[in-house]
């Protein structure tokens, strides 16, 4: 089994020049040959309109509109061209509960930076291979987040997928609600 | 504007939401079902590897840019303290804690998550104790400090993250 990255078409949310051109390095080692980088939120939205890529990587901290307020965008069905598509993040941020607020927000991966070259490759081989279904709730719309959903149930360290499976002990919930 | 395409036939659960399952669209088109994962797995990221590694030379480079703008962003924050020049010297020390590993640099990154953390949060930060930081940084670029074992280097960096968490659990709102 292999991925053909040339048929895929990426789009790079990422405010730092150094890493935008890091991670459009590793893509187009993998083979992409569509790779479209934008340096803030406001132009990924753009970017994702008329690009339609077939995957997101966005950065958190981004001007003008940041990685979170990007996928809750992207998730929202009522407006955006596709709220299915793949996204990935890639932060410095590794504190747990900044991996629950973007998986909250509908991100399909969590990745701390730095990232190698094996786990990029790795997480995206993972959501073309076997995408998780979808949850719609009146609270939330995007990857499936439970316990036991694919590419959940791991700690944050650099490079590595997210554990987005445990969410913090608050109130009871409706066991029908997906945590 | 055009409604989102809806995918598949949402199950009916009875409950107060809804499992949509996706359509194989990515995986149609682009993975192929023939030869080894792992073979596949390391020629891909073999590649990618030695694609970085060219721009390996450049880092020092691009070590020494980002520094710069942490100390420039340091610089206005000391001259004119307010939530912009704090939120920029956030943003600098943030960018260095996810790149200076890659860099070669890890425990500058290490120092810099520490100072993007004092910097991020809402509560009141010692003057000296972000000047520390930043010295520290300077100190070991200057130096040349690559190495993640080093013990000067590692204690520097835990005593530095130490007296961050210290701080913003004694000044948390």
């Amino acid at each position: 089994m292999r991925l053909e990255f040339q048929r895929l078409r990426f789009l790079v949310v990422e405010d730092n020049r150094y890493m935008r051109l890091i991670i459009r390095t590793m893509l187009h080692g993998f083979g992409s040959r569509e790779v479209y980088d934008v340096e803030d939120g406001a132009a990924g939205i753009e970017a994702f309109a008329a690009f339609k890529p077939d995957i997101v990587i966005t950065d958190w901290e981004l001007p003008a509109l940041d990685g979170i307020e990007l996928t809750r965008r992207i998730r929202n069905p009522a407006t955006s061209a596709d709220p299915y598509t793949p996204i990935i993040m890639i932060t410095a941020y590794a504190e747990k509960g900044r991996v629950l607020q973007a998986r909250d927000a509908g991100v399909t991966d969590y990745l701390v930076k730095p990232v190698s070259a094996k786990t990029l490759y790795e997480r995206i081989l993972g959501l073309v291979a076997s995408p998780r279904p979808f949850i719609k709730s009146t609270r939330y719309f995007g990857p499936d987040r439970r316990p036991g959903s694919a590419a959940s149930g791991q700690e944050p360290r650099a490079g590595a997928p997210a554990d987005g499976s445990r969410p913090e002990r608050g109130p009871k919930r409706n066991r029908n609600i997906p945590s | 504007m055009k409604a989102a395409k809806r995918p598949g036939r949402p199950e009916a659960t009875g409950g107060a939401f809804e499992v949509i399952p996706v359509p194989q669209t990515l995986r149609r088109k682009a993975l192929i079902m023939e030869g080894s994962l792992q073979e596949a797995l390391a020629e891909a990221v073999t590649r990618a590897e030695a694609a970085v590694d060219r721009l390996s030379g450049q880092f020092d480079g691009w070590m020494a840019q980002e520094v710069s703008r942490l100390m420039l962003a340091h610089r206005a924050y000391r001259a004119a303290p307010s939530a912009e020049t704090r939120s920029g010297l956030f943003k600098a020390a943030h960018d260095l804690r996810g790149q200076a590993a890659l860099f070669g640099y890890p425990l500058v990154g290490r120092i810099c998550g520490s100072l993007a953390r004092l910097m991020g949060a809402r509560a009141k930060v010692p003057e000296d104790l972000v000047d520390q930081h930043v010295e520290t940084v300077r100190a070991m670029v200057r130096e040349g400090a690559k190495d993640a074992r080093d013990q000067v280097g590692s204690t520097l960096a835990a005593e530095l993250e130490r007296l961050t968490r210290d701080i913003l659990t004694r000044n948390a709102p």
